[in-house]
């Protein structure tokens, strides 16, 4: 009854984080908008004179929100940028991947930049591949996916299932890494839909329009569909493993008490998007995406930093046996 | 020669071809293009290697002027920050070098002095086939939408207007708002001089 409970409220917590972050990157250009307007007419009567009735009543909401700021318009336009580079509250937040593509492709340390990767490095050493389970809006077109697939399915389509091997994304990482070096920019744009994703709406929202991250988001989300299913999170993106490279000791994680579990359970095999068996303690490049904790019959399965402890307790008694 | 090693020739070659039919395509797609940068922006190519398509210059633009470029602007360019002055031009109010994290645009702050000395995006140039004022029909629109009249742009007979390379910033509000189609006055850009 207990754990019932407790997976459902993982479940939700799941989805509302994604859609927090898909609403925040609605919320930023919104924003910059909004301190226009505040400095141009500072009144609500007068945006709805100028751009309608829907600008002004978004004018009036966030005018509440802002003006409980000390200035509203410093307040409004320390929000900006894309997923690529965000400045939150003035607090600067980079993607990893983003600064090493950067330092190798114009061999340059840009320290307000560098800062920015502080953040979701240490989260990285902590939670792992945290970003992947539960920020990415990469989860949100997953499940559309996944959707359209089963109903693809149900009206008898010809669907491939191509599974491809983990090793891709290292190709995909390096080969990244080697491309923005000969050209001199940024090669790895295109093909992450998270990036494409905040691009789009910022773009939607400010010039009523796409720009190319859309072809690449519908190519990604047509190979989803059709061809690779959940294969691109586990075996493609190249954020997916630098972020399994730094949380290679990732103090909070998973713990499985394998002791209780029945014999010829692999439920949690089963619940894994990412193929890895936590009934072993296979848990390298985990996403904490607490789908197995809701698959376990036992409940056996628990977040937690006692894992952490106990492997390193074998690592030692390892040491000691060898020497 | 069998199967195999015929699909691992195709692989191989065409691992080779790809670089070469880029930077290929790249020089036929760089020759057309004309646009340009925000103010603050270093040298093309410094710029292209340091920026990294985040959007917060575009984010932070009151004006919506910068906008994040497609493949119209050649495939090198895409989610790289431009300005088409045709459709509008920029207002000077550096706030989107105040944002750049990388650097790839330097902060320039907004003053009169400091902005005539460090922005230069391009120069105005006036077309005198095309201008009326040069046919006798006083018009002046360019130097009314000058932020500088009098040191960037000044105007003669019949407000006829001369552009002063050391004052024109290249902001594009001329070209934004000469009357003629095509325009009479457009910006050179900097980083195609």
């Amino acid at each position: 009854m207990s754990t019932q409970k407790k997976t459902t409220w993982l479940k939700l917590l799941r989805a509302i984080s994604v859609l927090m972050v898909i609403a925040f990157f609605v919320f930023i250009p919104l924003s910059n908008k909004y301190a226009n307007f505040k400095i141009a007419y500072n009144q609500g009567r007068l945006v709805e004179l100028s751009d309608g009735i829907i600008t002004a009543t978004i004018y009036r909401g966030l005018d509440w929100f802002y003006s409980k700021f000390q200035d509203p318009v410093v307040a409004a336009t320390s929000n900006n940028g894309s997923l690529w580079a965000y400045t939150i509250f003035g607090v600067p937040i980079s993607d990893p991947l983003g600064l090493l593509s950067e330092m190798i492709s114009a061999v340059h340390f840009p320290i307000k930049y560098l800062l920015g990767g502080l953040i979701p490095y240490a989260l990285a050493l902590l939670l792992g591949r945290f970003f992947c389970g539960w920020l990415c809006p990469m989860i949100a077109i997953n499940k559309i996916a996944s959707v359209v697939r089963k109903a693809l399915l149900y009206v008898k389509m010809p669907l491939l299932d191509i599974k491809l091997p983990v090793q891709t994304r290292l190709f995909v990482f390096w080969g990244g890494l080697i491309l923005s070096y000969i050209f001199g920019m940024w090669t790895w744009h295109f093909i992450l839909p998270y990036i494409s994703f905040s691009h789009e709406i910022f773009s939607l929202i400010v010039f009523q329009s796409f720009t190319v991250g859309i072809y690449f988001l519908l190519a990604i989300f047509l190979l989803e569909v059709a061809v690779i299913p959940g294969q691109y999170c586990k075996s493609i993106c190249p954020t997916g493993q630098l972020l399994s490279w730094i949380g290679h000791i990732q103090v909070f994680r998973l713990s499985v008490n394998e002791a209780d579990c029945p014999q010829g359970c692999h439920d949690c095999y089963d619940a894994c998007p990412v193929d890895l068996y936590p009934k072993n303690n296979q848990l390298h490049s985990c996403h904490l995406c607490s789908l197995c904790v809701t698959a376990c019959p036992e409940s056996n399965i628990q977040f937690g930093i006692s894992s952490y402890l106990k492997k390193l307790g074998n690592k030692e008694k390892l040491n000691s046996t060898i020497k | 020669m069998n199967r195999r090693k015929f699909m691992h020739g195709l692989v191989s070659a065409g691992l080779f071809l790809t670089p070469v039919a880029f930077i290929g395509l790249r020089r036929k797609l760089h020759k057309k293009r004309h646009f340009l940068r925000p103010p603050g922006a270093l040298t093309e190519a410094e710029f292209k290697k340091q920026c990294i398509g985040c959007y917060k210059c575009a984010t932070a633009c009151p004006n919506d002027c910068i906008e994040m470029a497609g493949f119209e602007y050649g495939a090198e360019n895409v989610h790289t920050p431009v300005i088409n002055a045709r459709n509008r031009g920029c207002i000077l109010c550096m706030r989107c070098n105040q944002v750049c994290p990388t650097g790839a645009l330097q902060e320039i702050k907004p003053t009169e002095e400091e902005i005539i000395k460090n922005v230069n995006m391009g120069v105005a140039v006036v077309d005198k086939n095309l201008c009326f004022s040069f046919f006798g029909r006083t018009c002046g629109v360019c130097y009314r939408a000058c932020p500088y009249p009098g040191k960037a742009l000044t105007v003669g007979l019949f407000e006829q207007p001369t552009v002063h390379a050391d004052f024109c910033t290249g902001c594009g509000l001329c070209e934004q708002a000469c009357i003629h189609m095509p325009q009479a006055i457009r910006i050179k850009p900097a980083n195609q001089a």
